[in-house]
């Protein structure tokens, strides 16, 4: 048996080995990926090593006192500019964006090797959380019109954080490109805040897909090469998604408050992520597919008490123009569009897109973190089994995860005013199919009883069903007969389980039937099933007759 | 180095394609002939006749993607190895993850007497086609990687607790798939 089962799935499809490789957990949980951060400390050490050398220096950028032989860019999330000299030292290292100032934080890595200063910068995007042990992607572009240097460095940055990777025990690709020196192009990477790398790539990818390079450029290298194989796809406005996800809210689009509207791609689909409140203190949280706008996921959160940003929704419901992901002015043809359009964004600070609350700069202590989060929970801080309690001061976040009983708890807590980011329920007792689980037909719920009495539907002389559903469950009762014998079952529309039978009964009426029991009442509901609840609620309650068959 | 650029080390007979397999995927390729050999000095000699395979197949083979394919080799040779080795020590993460499988859906008769592996592993794709994707990597690291709870924890990013609460779940959940399409377990 043991071996049967090895062997097949040793020939399970390659695209779920190669998803169990490349497996990239999502920021929220990227922070307990990155625990084993002690083994990084020899490149700590180094990073702080160079950065103490170079105390009285300036940070990058730093103005050339050699002349620039090649640009180096190197981007992930972070993208970093290297200018690099002849001899291969590093004349200035330049965060193109502000993930890049978080990795080059306290370094100064002029005059220092290409290939240290690649340690102490994959150092510190392991230190701070841009690289995770699971999949990393790394896009290299070398600048320089001199093809053949360009491909000889290119190797050589790639053939080093290939090495790097390999003692960090990180598993990544990197992709290495060259191009020559195109100031035009280099000043339009500069106004979207990415490399030049990374802008030929996105530029690569918005026409493949024919989408705005304004939208690609806010895609990850991971998401952009998947994109690179990706057919081309149509995608709809993000604002006829938002109208998708108001609409089943059973919102205002005028009364709602935005927290966030903006597309990702997971595994090849993209998503619109969509956060609201409505009606001052319900927050929905929607996931559409921007393909075809179904609503892959809904959430609903009672009750919170959400900051409300000042930010204006301007929704034409009435326009019919082409989709922003379809429209065919790409690359060439938008730039200037796109120049503008991402100066207007970076001139106003947040987009609507990329909303993100004001952060205090003190957080809250941990004690009130924790108060937060069962607060939220509604539990008493004398059940509960803390397991974590991690504070990530770069995004003032605390991630907290404790256990009550059967359940299990994961909060991400704002540390500024300890509002709930995100949380996770895990009911330890309850099968996780079990909301997936279709309710039994009722042909499958009669065999059930046929079965359970020993007879067939051809013994039935008569036989009644009836649906039954409660705020909890939902059951078939279930009457029949088999000569004078009366059968009666309650089978449990889930999970097919027979709660209650009367049989035989010689001689007794089919219509001695017990009158409907009135729905029993569930017990008040736990603060964490009050959601569950709700949903619950919509279902529709109530007793019907659905067959009556009389032979 | 990028997997087509390893691959046309392949293609010139290069031997410093195998050099560059190792450098880049040497550790994945080694921790998953451990974890189920449960021995170091076995899981390098597979890791090593796995390359050997990879060169013999290639050219004319052109993997892609590259990894997935050395490891189904090292994959087989590792437990090909395992069962010609009669004094293995069963301790391994391999016994651990089949045995937990193999107990929960113990009924040799159906299951291994209904279907070949060919039949079951298309099942087993139906089964993960079903699942959301955190659960199929959890699934498939557990079950063909052969990781520890511990391992799959820093891969999903998850606690521990909860990797082993969502591999009891996965396992009802397989056993009920298994049984909606007649394979009594």
């Amino acid at each position: 048996m043991k071996e049967k089962i090895a062997e097949a799935m040793g020939k399970v499809d390659d695209k779920y080995i190669n998803e169990a490789v490349r497996y990239n957990p999502k920021k929220k949980f990227m922070y307990a990926g990155i625990s084993g951060l002690a083994a990084l400390a020899a490149c700590a050490l180094l990073i702080f090593g160079i950065s103490g050398l170079n105390k009285n220096k300036p940070n990058t950028p730093v103005a050339p006192a050699t002349p620039v032989d090649s640009v180096v860019c190197i981007d992930i999330n972070p993208s970093i500019e290297l200018n690099v000299s002849k001899s291969n030292k590093i004349i200035s290292a330049v965060a193109l964006n502000e993930d890049a100032s978080v990795v080059l934080k306290d370094m100064n890595l002029e005059d220092v090797e290409l290939k240290t200063a690649l340690n102490a910068i994959i150092g510190s995007l392991l230190k701070n959380g841009y690289l995770d042990e699971a999949y990393n992607a790394v896009n290299v572009c070398v600048e320089n019109d001199d093809e053949e240097r360009a491909n000889e460095l290119g190797d050589e940055v790639a053939g080093e954080i290939n090495s790097i990777f390999n003692q960090q025990d990180l598993i990544g690709d990197v992709l290495t490109e060259t191009t020559d020196v195109d100031p035009e192009v280099k000043a339009l990477a500069d106004v979207y805040g990415i490399s030049v790398g990374k802008l030929l790539l996105a530029q690569k990818v918005a026409a493949n897909m024919s989408m705005e390079l304004e939208v690609v450029v806010r895609f990850t290298i991971v998401e952009l090469w998947d994109l690179m194989d990706a057919e081309p796809t149509k995608l709809i406005l993000r604002d006829e998604a938002l109208l998708i996800a108001v609409e089943d809210a059973g919102a205002d689009i005028n009364e709602i408050t935005m927290l966030c509207n903006k597309i990702q791609v997971s595994d090849g689909v993209f998503i619109y992520l969509i956060k609201f409140v409505a009606n001052g203190n319900e927050k929905y949280t929607y996931q559409i597919d921007a393909t075809n706008g179904d609503i892959i996921k809904q959430e609903y959160e009672y009750g919170v008490e959400v900051e409300i940003p000042d930010i204006d929704i301007d929704i034409d419901t009435d326009t019919e123009e082409p989709s922003e992901g379809t429209t065919e002015d790409t690359t060439e043809d938008a730039t200037e569009d796109a120049i503008e359009d991402a100066t207007e964004d970076a001139t106003e600070g947040t987009t609507e897109d990329e909303y993100t609350p004001v952060v205090p700069t003190k957080p809250i202590t941990k004690k009130e973190a924790l108060a937060y989060a069962y607060a939220d929970a509604g539990v008493d801080e004398k059940e509960v089994k803390l397991d974590e309690i991690k504070h990530y001061p770069k995004e003032n976040q605390y991630v907290i995860k404790f256990t009550v009983g059967m359940f299990d708890y994961e909060y991400l807590i704002c540390g500024s005013d300890g509002s709930v980011l995100d949380k996770e329920i895990i009911d330890k007792t309850k099968d996780e199919t079990d909301e997936e689980v279709e309710p039994l037909t009722v042909d499958e719920a009669l065999e059930l009883a046929l079965n359970k009495a020993g007879v067939t539907l051809a013994d039935v002389t008569k036989y009644d069903i009836k649906y039954t559903t409660t705020k909890t469950s939902s059951s078939y009762k279930i009457h029949f007969h088999v000569d004078k014998d009366h059968y009666e079952y309650n089978v449990d529309a889930v999970t097919g389980e027979i709660t209650e039978k009367e049989h035989p009964t010689p001689g007794g009426p089919a219509e001695k039937e017990e009158p409907a029991k009135p729905h029993e009442k569930p017990e008040p509901p736990k603060p964490h099933e009050k959601e569950a609840l709700k949903k619950a609620e919509e279902a529709v309650e109530g007793t019907k007759l659905i067959v009556t068959v009389e032979k | 180095m990028t997997d087509e650029q390893i691959i046309e080390l392949f293609f010139e007979r290069s031997e410093e394609a195998l050099k560059e397999l190792d450098i880049k995927y040497g550790k994945i390729c080694l921790q998953t002939s451990y974890n189920i050999l449960g021995n170091h000095f076995d899981a390098e000699e597979c890791v090593n006749d796995g390359y050997l395979g990879a060169w013999n197949a290639i050219p004319p083979v052109r993997p892609n993607p590259l990894l997935t394919y050395v490891l189904k080799i090292i994959r087989n040779i590792s437990l090909t190895r395992y069962h010609k080795n009669s004094a293995q020590k069963r301790n391994s993460s391999y016994d651990l993850a089949v045995e937990e499988l193999a107990d929960f859906l113990a009924a040799p008769e159906s299951v291994e007497s209904m279907f070949d592996a060919d039949e079951l592993a298309k099942i087993i794709e139906g089964f993960l086609d079903s699942l959301d994707t955190v659960s199929r990597v959890i699934f498939m690291r557990r079950y063909w990687f052969y990781d520890n709870y511990e391992q799959i924890a820093k891969k999903v990013g998850i606690s521990e607790k909860n990797v082993s609460v969502k591999l009891t779940r996965l396992r009802k959940r397989l056993k009920n798939y298994l049984e909606e399409r007649g394979i009594s377990v």
